[in-house]
Parts: C-alpha cells; structure tokens; sequence
C-alpha cells in the first residue's frame, strides 16, 4: 500500500482547542450585539443602501434560508432608522367636491390623531349648534319677517279676489284638485232649481263672471311656484347666513391649533362651505323620507359622527400615526398580501349594493413605513398575487394609491374610491434567496432599477483563532438573546467544529445563523432535561446526534437493506469489473452517504462506452457528461493510433431513482479498466471523485458523508483493517468526520486515502502497478495499462478479422459496400 | 285636567294630515281614545252640478273640470289615506280608535256632536290662501260657538317649546291654568303664564300672588314661576313665532283667539 496516498488522522477532522478562550462560560462574555460574524461585505452594502436617498436604491439581502437575514438587516436598519426625524401624519378627509376622491392630509408627527379629535367633537357639536340657531327666535323672526314680506303680496291678491267674488254674490269653494266659484244667496250656495229659474241674461251675465274671476285666479295661482322658489331661495340664503355665522366659531378653534398647516386650513374652509350648503341634511338626515330615516336607522342627532348619515362627511380617518415613533419607521409585512402592502377600501353593503367611503380606507405597510423602511420576504412577496406589481409600481411612481385589485382590471362593478395618492419615500429591503435574486435580475426588467443594493451574505469564514473567537461571541449572544443556558468553552468549541462541518470544510466556518441558532436551542433542551445550568460539551454532541438519529429512519432502512444483502455491497475481497461507488442522498433535513454497486462489462464493439442509466433515461446531464469523459481517457491513453474496438457498458446496480452528478466517474473508470483488463478490484475500498479527460482526480461534494456512509456499512459488517475509502487529494481540506471514523482510522482499522489521479487510484484498488510505456512503447508486463492495452488490441484484431470475413461473404454474394 | 276622548275633524283639503299627527300624539300622552271624523262637504257636489262649473288647479292653474264624478273619486281616495293614516299611527302607538266618514254635516251637528268629547280638535289652513280657507271659516265657527275644549291646529305646526296661557284674574283663570299646567306635563313642555298686569309693578304681582295661593295652592308657585305681564309678553311675542297660545273661553276673548288664529302661524287651544 502507498502510505502517501493515505491521510493521517489529524487531517480527518480540525479541533478547536477550548484553551484559547478566556471565559469559562459564554456569561462571562458581554453582548457585544456580535451578529455579523464575517459579514463585512454586507454590512458595507446595508450602510451604504440604507443611507443612498436616491431613487432606485433599495435593497435585496441575499442569502442561504439557514441565515436570519431578516434579524441582521433589521439590527443595522433600526439603527438607521433611530438617527433619522419622525416622517409626519397622514390622513383622509372628504372630498366635498366630488366624495369619490378622498384628499389626503400630511400632518406634522402626532397631530393626525389630535385633528381626528377635534374633527370629531365639532361633528359631535354640529347638530345641536345647528338647531340652537334655527330655532332662535333672532332666526324666526328673520325668517319670519323675510317671508311674510312675499306672502304679502299673494295674500293681498287671494283677497281682491275674494272680495270681487263676494260682490258678485259668488263663493270661493276649495276642493281638493282646486277652486271652484259658486253662486251663493244668504250666505248659501245656490241649488239647480234657482240657477234654472234665471233668466238667460242671468245666467250668461254669472257663467261671463265666473269665467271672468277664474281667469283672475289662474294669474294669481301661475305665480305661487315662482312666488315659492324665492321664499324657498331666500330662505336658503338665510340659512347659509345663519349657519355661517354660527359654524365659524366653532371651525375657529380647530383652524387655531392647525395654522401651520395650509392644506388643513383649505380643508376647514370648504367643511364651512359644506355645512353651509348641506344644514337640512345635517338636521333632518335622510331630507325626511321616512323610509330612509328607517332604513338607515341614523336619525338620532346623539349618534356618533361617523354613524351620521351625513356628519360622517366631517370625520378624520387616520392612515398614518407616528406619534409613538422615536425616528423614522421599520415595517416588516409579515404577510405581504396586495391589501396589506397597498392598503384597502372596504366596503359596506346597503339595501343590498356595496357601498364606501373615505373612512373605510385602510393603510397597508407602505403608508406605516412612508418615511421609513419597510422590510419583506420576498419568496412571501412574489407568491401573492398582484402584490409584486402593486409595489413596484408604488415605488416607480413614489406614489401610493390604494385601489383594489379587481378594479385594475375592471372586475368590480361596486361604487368605488379614487383616493388622492400620497407621496410616497420608504426604503424597500427584501430578504430572499439568491435563486431568487438571480432571477428576478433575469427576469424582471423593473428589479434591477429598483433595488440597485445588492447585500450579500457571506454564509461562511474563514476559520482562525481570532474568527473562532468571534463565533464564540455570537454564540454568547444568541444564547443571551433568546434566553438559554450559558455554553461552557469545550460546547462552544464543539459547536464551533460543527460548524465546519456544516460548512463541508475544515478551513472554513458557517455562519448560517438560524442552523447554529437551532443547534444552540436544542443542546440547551438536553442541558435543562439533564438539570444543568450550563450547556456542555455533552449536551452539544447530544444535539448534533439526536437530531442525525430524528432524521435518520430512511439512512438506517438504507443501511439495513446492504447489511441484509438486500442490497449487494461487497467490503472483503476482490472483482473484477466492479467497484463500491459512493452516493449522497439529500432528504429534508438528512443528508447520508451510502455506496452504490458499479459495475463494467466490455466486449468487442465500436468505440464506445454506454452508460446504462442513460439510455433508460435515469441519468442526469454531469453523470452522463462523466461517462462520455471515460471513453475520451480511454481513447487517449489507449488508442490514439488505433480504432478503439470496444463496447462497454456501465451502470449503478440495484438503482432504481436515478442518477445524477460526476462523482461517481472516477469509481466508473476503475471498473472499466478492471473490466477491459479484466482485473480484479478489492472491495474493501470504496471511491469517491470525479475524473477528467486526462485522469486527474477532481473534487466532488459530501465526502463526510459519503465516508461515513461506507465506514458504517464496514463497521457494522466487523472492520477488517483493509477497509477505506479513495477520495480525491483536493478533498482533504474538507474532512470534518465524525469521532468513530477517526478512531479506527487511529487505530488502523479504517483508511482514507486521498488521490491525485486515477492511476495512483487503480494502483490501490488492485495492487498493481499501471505501469509507464518503455522506449518501445510498449508497458511492463503484468501492469494495468499493459493488461488493458493487450486486451483493446484484442478486440481490435478480433474486430478486424471479423469486418474481412464479412467483406469476403458479402464479395461471394455479389453485394458491394458503399 | 284629564282627557278621555278625543274628536278630530278632518276633511279634503290640506291641513287633515298633520291634525291627525297631533290628535293621535295627545292621545298617546293622554292616553285618551281618537275619534277621527272625515267630513264630505255636500257644497262640493251641489257646486258640481253647475253647468258652467269648473275648476282652477292650486298647483299649476289650468282649468280642470269639476264634476259630481271628479269629486267622489278625489274625496274617495283622501278619505283612505286618511283612515290608513289614523290606523297604522293608532296601532303603532296604541292609541285606541274610530274613524267614521259623513257627508253634509253641518258645522252646528259637528258642534253638538263634539259635546261629547273631552276635546275637539280641528285643523287649519293658513298658506297659501289664508283669506279664502273654507276649513279656515269652520274653525272661525268652532271657535266662536264651541263649549267644549278646541285646539285648533295649523298647517306645519309642531308642539312648541312654551305652551302660552293668557290668563285673567286667577279666581277666572282656574281651569286655564289647570289646563296649561297638564298639558304641560303631559307634553313635558314649558307653561307660560301671561296677566293682565305688568311684571315689574309689585303690588300687582303680590295681589296676583295671593290671590293664586288662595284658589290654586299646590301650583302657585309654580305659576308665579312661570309668569310674565302683558306688556312683558308684548314686547317678546314677536320673537315666538310659532307656539300654541291657550285661552279662555269668554266672549271677548274667543274675538282675541280669533285674531290670534288669523293673525299667526301658531295653534290655539281654548279652554
């Protein structure tokens, strides 16, 4: 065996040495709000996105789902956000000109609630001012004066009238469609018989009379509408001046408090203008019809404003209230829905029809956040529906307008609102994934425009003393944050090796916050199951395994199937032609190594190898791309000057799901060569590594894993001491194995050998040598390469042969080939 | 002062519907039983029946015809709103109830048939024709020759927040006073006390005060309370447009309610 192919134990997994920290416990270290650990880079992209004003410049935190994005980019926003002033109050008030299109208000911080008050009380007050003054005697004596006045001259002509009938011995009889004159005697209307008795000069001189008077009557009556509609007029002009005086004083108090405030004043004067124009329907609500006064069931004066069939014209809707804020706001929209990001218009349904109005306006995030930053996941963002366009466009447009969905696309046919939109300055972080990221830049012609901020997390560090320290810091203030037991140095320094491992490198160290958060959650479950007060190291190896052991079922049936010969793994003896690949399987939170049976037949053939799973459509584009590399090694190392007369087959063994990934290629060459030169492969060593045209060794993913799937198999069967596994040299820096497989490796009972190219490979796997071409070009007896070589030279003999017999009987048959 | 039956006369012309809302409100307080009396003028139909007969419209001043038919219709159809009136107010307030129609009866028959209510209750109309009103004639009648209690109620009236008593010397006064004070209560209204006298001359107001306490003790304070001269009340009639003046039914004052009644868009009650 060449002993430098194989990796000594030191180099199977890098402790962290507890010694080098001061603290016994992580209580002993202060919260120094350590939760950037190797963040440098995104903490410079936050800082620099969330103090950039310009258009554009909002921010898309990109990192692994393990990491608590949201927490980090929240710490350094909210530190922002403190330095910066409170944003100002935003409210709704009716729009007296058209109540379809609600105007909004900014006000300063904290006076949006102050105006709705008062707003409230002087709509309380309305009414009762109102009657107060209406029933005045100043105003009924006003109105009374001003009325008679035109009465005057009506009553003047009823009574000419009436006088001019009674000298002709005529009455004035009221029905109810009209007026009829009648003859009349002694005070009483004449019958039949006496109007018959008279002479026909008689009865012409009284009909000419009656027709005479009536015609009198119709003048005078043709008058009354018009007569009507200027008592109506100047009695309007009465109540406005009335209403006007009395209203004044009461908006006064309001205007006093808000003369800062232009638009609260152009506001206060159209509310006078408004009540001046609407009193009847402030004091009679629902203009007296009975059945809408029933209907609406608010004709009570002492009903709240905003239940006023009118008043509620008056009231303030607060969609924005700072008062509480100390600087300028941070949302996080847990449930990014269009509604809750845009806004809202309810409605209310009436005698059956959906009705608003402004005070069923409803802010989403981006008014709370107006002035501020607003944080959303945006996995969350873009699975909802109209919720990514609603905020871009709000964003293109610095302009919130709340409209509902179904209206954009004319859905709804319900009366509906077209509230004022409202200037709109917030910061818009995202947090999501980098697939995602990618592919909005792809995809999303806006995305790019409009978060110009690119903060990426690194999520993992290089590993050192000093960053070991730093991971012992956030350690201390996770657990001080969320309340666990404090870590003694040995857990701290356990978990500090995991998190090598979590990172697939002994070099490196992972900051995935949420995985290492979690870790630091359940080791502290074991450690308060246990009674203690601090977490050991103990209780973080319990973690890290009782977790394994919860996700485990599948790796152990797996695992059962080979020791049960379900599954055919050979880990004693030799064979030709087949060789122990090794697999990662990825299922939830599990992820396990296992080895996979490969196996090569060859045969004469045309110069190709066929990858079985291939042509069953079961192999993924990098396995077949591994395979279709064999046939140019083979090619190149064996008959560059000579057709390669070979047909070879390879395939995975007892696999059903399918393959994918080249890091089983390099195990796929050993059996091929072990095939061709039909030479035998001990089966005690399982290979890992992926192989290029030329037969370099290149790395490949999980190998942890995939050692420590091989060495349980080994284990359990009984370890023989020839057991191990081939894993690429470029590798080494990635081992982080777990402690059993160190210690057999210690005690000789296992071995990892790490290989730079495919000969040293084959050289271990059978004990041969592969062999260097002489002068002659010609390798040595009994190596790999000569083996392999003499039987390709076999085929080839052996093809040629056959294609001369074919061309002579194809001769004798007068057949000729093309 | 209690109220056992109430009277209310009602015919086709405006004025019917808002009497019928103030009877059935007293007889609500009150408690008091309604009696709804739908008056057909028989002037009408002897009217009717001239050949050159016919009429011009209140509303628009065309010239409509006037028939024996056109006036049983139109009298048809407001004497059924009228009786829905009296009954859907009657059951909703649970005042109990009667309406009855008649044609051609006298202004004398309906006064005699009133003698048996506690109270008679007539409407009137002031606008637009004040001068040529013919219920406007009937409450001239009513008030000039009924014995029993009438109210005579406007056009558009509504109970007023002062109910005025114009009282005489209290011994005269009793039952005016009594009345103004019930119905005060009844209708949780302010009384007003109007003499004779001139507030601001003592000696007249102790005399009105002894006097009171020795025919009306239990309310004389109360009274005096409420009291105000004639000059007093002269000085501010102006400012009430629109109240509900109670009298005595005297010969000379029934002259005085009858000025009052054509000279005001008030209601009178005389007692």
């Amino acid at each position: 065996m060449r002993n430098e192919t194989r990796v000594s134990p030191d180099q199977l997994y890098k402790k962290c040495n507890s010694d080098i920290f001061s603290f016994d416990t992580t209580d002993d270290l202060k919260d120094e709000g350590v939760y950037f650990v190797g963040q440098e880079r995104a903490v410079a992209s936050v800082d620099f996105g969330v103090r950039m004003s310009l258009d554009g410049y909002n921010i898309y935190a990109l990192g692994p789902e393990e990491m608590d994005k949201r927490s980090l980019v929240e710490n350094l926003v909210d530190r922002e956000a403190a330095r910066r002033d409170v944003p100002g109050d935003w409210v709704y008030v009716c729009n007296f000109e058209d109540e379809q299109k609600p105007v909004a208000i900014r006000l300063k911080a904290g006076d949006a609630v102050r105006f709705r008050d008062m707003m409230n009380r002087f709509a309380e007050e309305l009414p009762n001012l109102l009657t107060g003054v209406f029933e005045s005697e100043e105003y009924q004596n006003r109105r009374q004066a001003s009325e008679e006045k035109l009465k005057e001259k009506e009553q003047q002509d009823f009574s000419e009238i009436q006088q001019k009938a009674e000298e002709r011995d005529l009455s004035i009889l009221r029905t109810p469609m009209g007026y009829s004159f009648a003859p009349i005697k002694d005070g009483e209307i004449l019958s039949m018989d006496d109007v018959q008795k008279m002479s026909d000069e008689e009865k012409e001189k009284l009909e000419s009379e009656v027709q005479e008077l009536q015609k009198e009557l119709q003048k005078i009556l043709r008058q009354v509408p018009e007569r009507q509609r200027k008592v109506r007029q100047k009695r309007a002009e009465l109540n406005k001046e009335f209403a006007e005086y009395a209203v004044r004083g009461l908006i006064e108090e309001v205007r006093r408090e808000f003369e800062y405030d232009k638009e609260i004043l152009r506001y206060l004067d159209n509310v006078l203008k408004d009540i001046v124009e609407h009193v009847q329907e402030i004091l009679s609500p629902g203009g007296g019809n009975p059945l809408i006064q029933a209907i609406s069931g608010k004709q009570d004066r002492n009903v709240p404003p905003a239940e006023h069939p009118f008043l509620w014209r008056y009231t303030v809707n607060v969609m924005v209230n700072n008062q509480e804020c100390k600087g300028a706001p941070v949302v996080y929209e847990e449930h990014p829905i269009y509604n809750n990001l845009i806004g809202r218009i309810e409605h209310v349904s009436e005698m059956g029809a959906l009705t608003t109005d402004f005070t069923y306006l409803k802010p989403g995030a981006l008014h709370k956040a107006n002035g501020g930053f607003l944080i959303v996941d945006a996995m969350r963002l873009l699975t909802q529906p109209f919720a990514w366009e609603g905020l871009k466009r709000a964003l293109l447009s610095r302009r919130l307008k709340i409209e509902a969905p179904g209206e954009m696309y004319g859905l709804f046919s319900t009366v509906s609102l077209e509230p004022e939109p409202i200037e709109l300055d917030v910061k818009v972080v995202l947090t999501g994934s980098r697939l995602l990221y990618y592919l909005l830049c792809e995809y999303d012609e806006d995305f790019k425009n409009l978060f110009k901020v690119e903060v990426d997390f690194e999520e993992q560090i290089d590993r050192s003393p000093d960053s070991e320290q730093l991971i012992a810091r956030l350690i201390a203030g996770l657990a001080g944050k969320h309340d666990l037991n404090p870590f003694d140095k040995r857990a701290v320094a356990r978990i500090i090796e995991h998190t090598s491992r979590m990172a697939d490198d002994n070099e490196k160290m992972s900051t995935r916050s949420v995985e290492i958060l979690d870790l630091l959650r359940e080791a502290d479950y074991w450690s308060r199951q246990n009674g203690r007060k601090v977490t050991g190291r103990g209780e973080v190896q319990k973690a890290i395994e009782q977790r394994e052991y919860r996700s485990g079922r599948i790796r152990d049936r797996y695992r059962e199937q080979i020791l049960r010969n379900t599954l055919f793994i050979d880990t004693e003896g030799e064979k030709s032609g087949q060789v122990n690949g090794l697999s990662v399987l990825m299922l939830g939170n599990m992820i396990f190594g296992h080895p996979s049976r490969i196996t090569a037949r060859a045969r004469v053939g045309k110069g190709e190898v066929i990858n079985i799973e291939r042509e069953v459509k079961m192999s993924g584009p990098i396995h077949s791309k591994g395979v279709l590399i064999l046939t140019g090694f083979l090619g190149a190392r064996y008959a560059s000057e000579k057709p390669l007369s070979l047909t070879a087959s390879l395939v995975f063994e007892q696999s059903y799901g399918g393959v994918d990934g080249d890091s089983a290629s390099s195990a796929e060459l050993y059996a091929l060569l072990s095939a061709i030169g039909n030479i035998p492969v001990k089966q005690s060593i399982a290979v890992t590594g992926s192989v290029n045209q030329h037969g370099d060794i290149q790395p490949i993913g999980g190998v942890n894993e995939k050692i420590e799937g091989f060495f349980e198999i080994c284990s359990k069967r009984g370890l023989t001491g020839e057991q191990g596994v081939l894993i690429p040299a470029a590798n080494v820096k990635n081992l982080m194995l777990k402690k059993e497989v160190v210690s057999a490796v210690e005690e000789g009972m296992f071995h990892i050998y790490a290989v730079n190219h495919v000969d040293e490979g084959m050289e271990l796997l059978t004990g041969l040598q592969m062999g260097k071409k002489d002068e002659s070009g010609a390798y040595p007896e009994d190596s790999v390469n000569h083996r392999v070589e003499k039987q390709l030279d076999r085929y080839a003999s052996v093809q040629k042969n056959f294609a001369n017999r074919t061309q002579k009987a194809n001769g004798e048959n007068g057949e000729t080939e093309s | 002062m209690k109220i056992e039956s109430i009277l209310v006369g009602v015919d086709s012309v405006t004025g019917s519907v808002p009497v019928i809302r103030a009877a059935i409100e007293l007889s609500r307080k009150s408690g008091a039983s309604l009696h709804a009396l739908f008056i057909e003028e028989d002037e009408w139909y002897a009217a009717s029946k001239f050949s050159f007969s016919s009429r011009v419209s209140s509303l628009t001043g065309e010239i409509l015809s006037f028939s024996e038919t056109d006036i049983e219709g139109e009298i048809k159809a407001h004497r059924a709103l009228l009786r829905n009136l009296v009954e859907n107010h009657s059951t909703e307030y649970q005042v109990e109830y009667h309406f009855e129609s008649v044609r051609g009866l006298t202004q004398r028959s309906l006064l005699k048939m009133a003698d048996s209510f506690g109270l008679f209750v007539i409407g009137r109309n002031r606008h637009p024709d004040r001068g040529i009103s013919k219920l406007g004639s009937n409450a001239r009648f009513f008030i000039q020759h009924s014995e029993v209690p009438l109210l005579v109620w406007n056009n558009g009236a509504e109970w007023p927040p002062v109910l005025t008593a114009f009282c005489q010397e209290p011994r005269e006064s009793i039952n005016l006073i009594r009345w103004a004070l019930g119905l005060s209560r009844l209708l949780e209204k302010e009384p007003e006390f109007i003499w004779p006298i001139s507030l601001t001359e003592r000696p007249d107001f102790e005399r009105l005060y002894d006097q009171l306490k020795s025919v009306l003790p239990g309310a004389a304070d109360g009274v005096m309370n409420c009291s105000k001269g004639r000059e007093q009340f002269l000085a501010e009639a102006h400012k009430r447009v629109k109240r509900l003046m109670i009298i005595d039914r005297n010969p000379m004052n029934r002259s005085e309610a009858l000025a009052k009644v054509t000279g005001s868009s008030g209601s009178v009650l005389l007692v």
